[in-house]
């Protein structure tokens, strides 16, 4: 059997077999507030980035224009 | 009128100079250095057992002394800003702004290590809780970075009066010392309040 077909078989068996993690401790947590918490500092986390980058992005741009 | 000081790059230039540039960078990264602890603070604190933060036990956090020295660190934040402005136009006055907000830093960083005295004398160490090891490890971040701040922004300003070094290094100086003075409310209100 070829590894396309390999793969053809084994990735729906994968997909109906497989369990739902436990990875999202915002959608997991029983507690609200410590919900809203995780949710409050995953943003934060993946904002901050952007927002430095804009920042550094606009100041270049204010800079030489 | 005094004669200017060499310490501002002359006015209509639009050269960024490297230095500048590198601590914006290194102030980014730092930046989210300093997110990540707060957010793992935040978390533990969120998370804590019965929603009791301080941990039972540990003594409390000098939120009023920390008050006043936090007003003496955004004041040196406003005098080298003010400082700066002025040096196009009255070099003493703005060696005196620059002189007192350097001595405000000092005055800060030697209040902080008073309080840290105190603390661990009352049972507040690094492996006490988490409450101690999250306080050392975020406040004593800060404090390494007002240490490497006083030190830049004072050899810096130094250097620039000899004119040994150039401004736009006194001006990198200033950009990571106003970082470290708009990152401590943040602190404050986070770890003390």
């Amino acid at each position: 059997m070829s590894v396309a077909r390999r793969l053809l078989v084994a990735t729906p068996a994968f997909l109906v077999s497989a369990a739902a993690a436990s990875a999202c401790p915002a959608c997991m947590s029983t507690d609200p507030k410590t919900a809203g918490t995780y949710l409050g500092m995953t943003l934060m986390m993946s904002g901050l980035p952007l927002g430095l980058v804009g920042a550094l992005a606009y100041w270049l741009w204010r800079h030489y224009s | 009128m005094d004669s200017v000081l060499p310490l501002q790059t002359v006015p209509g230039t639009r050269r960024l100079s490297n230095a500048v540039l590198g601590v914006a960078i290194f102030v980014a990264a730092e930046a989210m250095f300093f997110a990540a602890l707060i957010s793992a603070h935040t978390i533990a604190r969120a998370t804590a057992p019965g929603g009791v933060w301080p941990p039972p036990g540990q003594p409390r956090l000098p939120i009023e002394r920390t008050a006043v020295n936090t007003a003496a660190l955004l004041l040196s934040g406003i005098l080298l800003w003010t400082g700066n402005r002025m040096m196009l136009r009255s070099s003493e006055a703005a060696k005196r702004c620059v002189t007192a907000a350097i001595l405000l830093g000092a005055a800060f960083v030697s209040l902080q290590g008073v309080e840290w005295a105190r603390l661990l004398r009352e049972g507040l160490t690094i492996t006490s809780s988490t409450h101690g090891g999250f306080f050392y490890l975020i406040i004593g971040a800060h404090a390494l970075h007002v240490v490497g701040g006083l030190v830049a922004l004072t050899w810096a300003y130094w250097g620039a009066q000899r004119r040994t070094v150039s401004p736009e290094v006194f001006t990198a100086a200033r950009f990571f010392w106003y970082f470290v003075v708009l990152l401590w409310p943040v602190l404050y209100w986070r770890i003390y309040l």
